[in-house]
């Protein structure tokens, strides 16, 4: 189903004379049906708190939540038909896998209850599902990290919910795991087709799995988006910095030779070229592997990092004594001189935190 | 350490060897003779069954404060949780001549009981209402922090998944409650068999119907019938150990995880 | 446009429910205490609390419990560094004993006393030529409440002592700092809260025992009957107002030892009650 949040708004009175704090400011995007979309932000933006007031587990002082256009505020939890996955997945430890899995089931009413040896099915299709067949019989404390999760997903999945909300499912597993489980639940969504909402303070998980991301930031949605539109226009230097590293360089904009360019404080950086921007001051920010280092064009010295992920990792240092790393893009090869400048020509340029044109 | 196998010798373990001891003074025999006494398995059986009717009775009574104590965040919590102790501030002496006059026929309680027929003090009803009194706290304070730590994700995955509230409580929430309530069940029924001032007084005493073992014993040294009164308290020495080993037993498993599971 | 509260079951229920538990079996008593007390004005009650079998039992009371409660009080310290700073074989045993009084029938726990001081008792015929009474008179009611008291202070103490672990009082020890230097200004200012409760929790049980010292004390009024004790002989022969002016002054004696304590505790932001001490 497609959900649309309308300027939710969640305050919380500030006590003993302190201001109200709003937890969230009014809220507003739409997931269409079958997408995966990210809630993603530094801890304290809201995004469980959002993620909560969806499943209705946490009220809210004004706005709406509309599941296929239709008002949830007068169901009641339990009538939704929300899959929620926990940070701490929250299994029932004194039941075996199969009766957690089995538990959505088990306790409608015996008129709509399927049979038990459909119920059984149903859990022995779901364990298939999860990759744990023959676990059914297995106690949660049995269970790894990964499996726990997998399992929280499994019993979600079970009443056959129309929305599935996870509420940072990754973040209690290691690293290798963590990658596994998120590709793996990737390829979950995309053989279900079942509209997902993530909540997560890692901006490559996001980058990884969801299709859709909403960037927050203090209770408020600071941008909505794919990630490379995220990437290309940047609303604020924010958003820049959480999806990514990045590089900065502060200068001003003028117009030299009838044309208005952008001149970088560091003299190492060459100007470059921009359109529509009046004059001022401004800052450059890019990635990495957005920056090419020219020859002849500065002062500043080089040296090899080695690679990552087949680039080339290079540290650079300025005269005045600035260093940063960049990388060289695939087919560049490492400049010949020892000297070099900076090519920033595709940073996009900020002023007072708002973006003012993107590079071509 | 000499202080401490000295001060524990002298005041534990002598005279607790002395009770251990005694019963076999005058020989196996006459230990025997005195188990052939059916007024000490009458109060024994009293004892056992008005505590274990009292623990039991506190179990639901229990459940419910401990669940206020620990998740309803209302004004006067803090003097509802300084209340549960009371029954153990208050000298048992205290807690027997109240307890006597509130369900007395002419008490508050006792009074409006006779005009429906209910007859409490003087009767077995009376050990249980005085043990119930004693052992409500023990109840309470076991099952309270079991609760406290209960993550209330659970609930709230329960109520996702669809379950009504009588379903969270009954499949969610009461299992994992299960091994605190047989601990607060075992202390309070361990402390129930030697209950002693806040029963006799309400419990009317008659041999064979409201007498509890403690008093027994009373009884029994009175008649300076040493070696009758000795096996008495043995069998309850025996009895409340017992019942103390099975609750740090089960205590001891529930940490290691094996009924409940461990902490993901 | 707020979509209500979820937060666990419904509370508002539950704690009706629970007020009613509360004030049904947990309120009413202490309040019949006191009404029956003043059952014929404050002064009547007063005039019964002055009478001088009361004041022997009032003095005798606090006698016992002073002298329990030092005793205990010293030797639970001392236990309690030891069993907290030693590991040797058999500590887990020494700690079950140092708790069985909890567990014992206070009428056992007089009982006990009798066996070895008592006419019949071990060392009764020692004790009748040497011309020293023990059973029937007061030591043996003090025996009889350093045994029923006696886990209080070294329970409380025990695990605070363990979590403390040694690393100050080794540097203490580096530094020249003999035994009980270390005990009375290292050690025990860091406990001090838990060992001030602990006596507290002593002294609420010495005063109000009766089971034990009812056994041993021959109830002799005027000379070995405690509070506890002279309650009963007054409630027994009818004196209910004179009984229930005794049983309020030791309720209030008793409750405000654990009210201080509860509020200690509050303060040092502890929260396990009274009896979660004691299981």
């Amino acid at each position: 189903m497609s959900v649309q949040i309308d300027s939710l708004t969640r305050r919380i009175s500030g006590r003993s004379g302190k201001p109200d704090q709003l937890l969230l400011d009014s809220v507003s995007f739409t997931v269409e049906d079958g997408s995966f979309a990210a809630l993603v932000g530094p801890s304290g933006a809201g995004k469980t708190t959002l993620l909560r007031a969806i499943a209705g587990l946490d009220p809210y002082q004004s706005g709406h939540i509309l599941a296929d256009g239709q008002a949830m505020e007068n169901l009641n939890p339990r009538e939704r038909r929300i899959g929620f996955v926990f940070q701490s997945y929250a299994l029932f430890r004194h039941m075996t896998v199969a009766r957690n899995i089995s538990f959505g089931l088990d306790i409608l009413p015996a008129s709509q209850r399927p049979s038990s040896d459909e119920i059984k099915r149903r859990v022995e299709e779901l364990l298939e599902l999860i990759g744990l067949p023959n676990m059914g019989g297995a106690w949660p404390h049995q269970l790894s990290g990964g499996q726990r999760q997998r399992v929280a997903l499994a019993r979600a999945l079970a009443i056959q919910p129309r929305l599935l909300l996870l509420d940072e499912p990754f973040g209690a597993l290691d690293p290798v795991v963590r990658r596994r489980v998120r590709s793996w639940v990737r390829d979950l969504h995309e053989r279900l087709g079942l509209t997902t909402i993530l909540v997560t303070h890692d901006q490559d998980e996001a980058l990884a799995v969801a299709d859709f991301l909403v960037v927050m930031q203090n209770g408020k949605v600071v941008q909505t988006g794919d990630g490379t539109s995220l990437d290309a226009h940047p609303r604020t230097p924010f958003i820049l910095e959480f999806l990514g590293e990045t590089l900065t360089f502060p200068g001003h904009c003028t117009i030299q030779d009838g044309q208005a360019v952008f001149v970088p404080d560091d003299a190492n950086a060459m100007s470059f070229p921009v359109s529509n921007i009046s004059p001022g001051p401004a800052e450059a920010m890019l990635r990495p592997h957005e920056m090419l280092l020219v020859e002849e064009k500065g002062t500043a010295t080089w040296r090899s990092l080695g690679n990552r992920n087949g680039l080339s990792r290079i540290e650079a240092r300025t005269t005045e004594g600035r260093h940063f790393e960049v990388l060289l893009p695939p087919g560049h090869t490492p400049p010949a001189d020892a000297r070099v400048g900076f090519d920033v020509s595709k940073a996009r340029l900020f002023r007072n935190g708002h973006l003012l044109n993107v590079a071509e | 350490m000499g202080v401490l196998m000295l001060w524990l010798g002298l005041l534990v373990l002598l005279p607790l060897s002395a009770l251990i001891l005694r019963p076999w003074q005058d020989g196996t025999a006459a230990m025997l003779a005195t188990l052939h006494d059916s007024r000490m398995f009458a109060a024994l059986g009293t004892s056992f069954s008005c505590a274990a009717l009292a623990a039991l009775a506190n179990i639901p009574a229990g459940l419910i404060l401990a669940w206020t104590l620990a998740r309803v965040d209302l004004p006067g919590r803090r003097i509802m949780d300084a209340l549960i102790d009371l029954p153990f501030a208050i000298p048992t002496a205290v807690t027997g001549i109240t307890l006597a006059t509130l369900y007395g026929p002419n008490g508050w309680i006792g009074s409006l009981l006779a005009k429906i027929g209910i007859q409490v003090a003087f009767t077995p009803a009376g050990i249980v209402i005085a043990l119930m009194f004693v052992g409500l706290p023990f109840i309470v304070r076991s099952i309270e922090p079991v609760l406290r730590e209960l993550p209330l994700d659970l609930e709230e995955a329960a109520m996702l998944l669809g379950a009504r509230n009588w379903q969270i409580a009954l499949r969610v929430i009461l299992p994992p409650l299960l091994p605190a309530t047989v601990t607060g069940f075992g202390l309070a029924f361990a402390r129930g068999i030697g209950e002693y001032g806040s029963v006799i007084f309400i419990a009317g005493n008659k041999p064979f119907f409201s007498e509890i073992a403690p008093l027994l014993i009373v009884v029994r040294l009175q008649e300076f019938n040493y070696p009758g009164a000795t096996s008495i308290a043995l069998l309850l020495l025996i009895a409340s150990l017992i019942c103390l080993i099975a609750v740090s037993f089960l205590r001891r498993h529930v940490s290691r995880g094996l009924i409940v599971g461990d902490t993901p | 446009m707020s979509n209500g509260r979820t937060k666990g079951l419904p509370g508002l229920s539950l704690a009706v429910m629970s007020w009613m538990i509360v004030i049904l079996i947990l309120i009413i008593p202490p309040i019949l205490i006191f009404a029956e007390a003043l059952h014929s004005g404050f002064v009547a009650a007063i005039q019964n609390l002055l009478m001088p079998d009361a004041l022997m039992a009032i003095r005798l009371t606090l006698f016992i419990t002073v002298i329990a409660v030092s005793i205990n009080a010293i030797c639970g310290t001392l236990s309690a560094w030891a069993l907290s700073k030693y590991r040797f074989p058999g500590r887990a045993l020494l700690i079950s004993l140092i708790e069985l009084p909890i567990s014992v029938s206070p009428v056992v726990s007089g009982l006990i006393w009798l066996l070895l001081f008592g006419a019949q008792g071990w060392w009764g015929d020692f004790l009748i030529r040497h011309n020293i009474t023990i059973a029937f008179a007061w030591p043996g009611i003090l025996l009889a409440t350093l045994f029923v008291t006696f886990p209080y202070v070294a329970r409380t103490l025990l695990p605070l002592m363990e979590q403390q672990g040694r690393d100050t009082e080794e540097a203490a020890a580096l530094l020249g700092a003999g035994f009980w230097h270390i005990l009375l200004h290292i050690t025990l200012p860091e406990a001090r809260w838990a060992l001030v409760s602990g006596i507290l929790l002593t002294t609420a049980r010495a005063m109000g025992e009766f089971g034990a010292v009812s056994v041993i004390s021959g109830h002799i009024p005027g000379m070995t009957e405690t509070m506890p004790l002279h309650i009963e002989t007054l409630y027994n022969s009818y004196q209910s107002v004179a009984a229930f002016s005794m049983a309020a002054l030791l309720a209030m004696m008793a409750m405000g030892t654990v009210g201080v304590r509860a509020l200690l505790e509050a303060r040092s932001h502890s929260t396990s009650g009274v009896v979660s001490d004691l299981t």
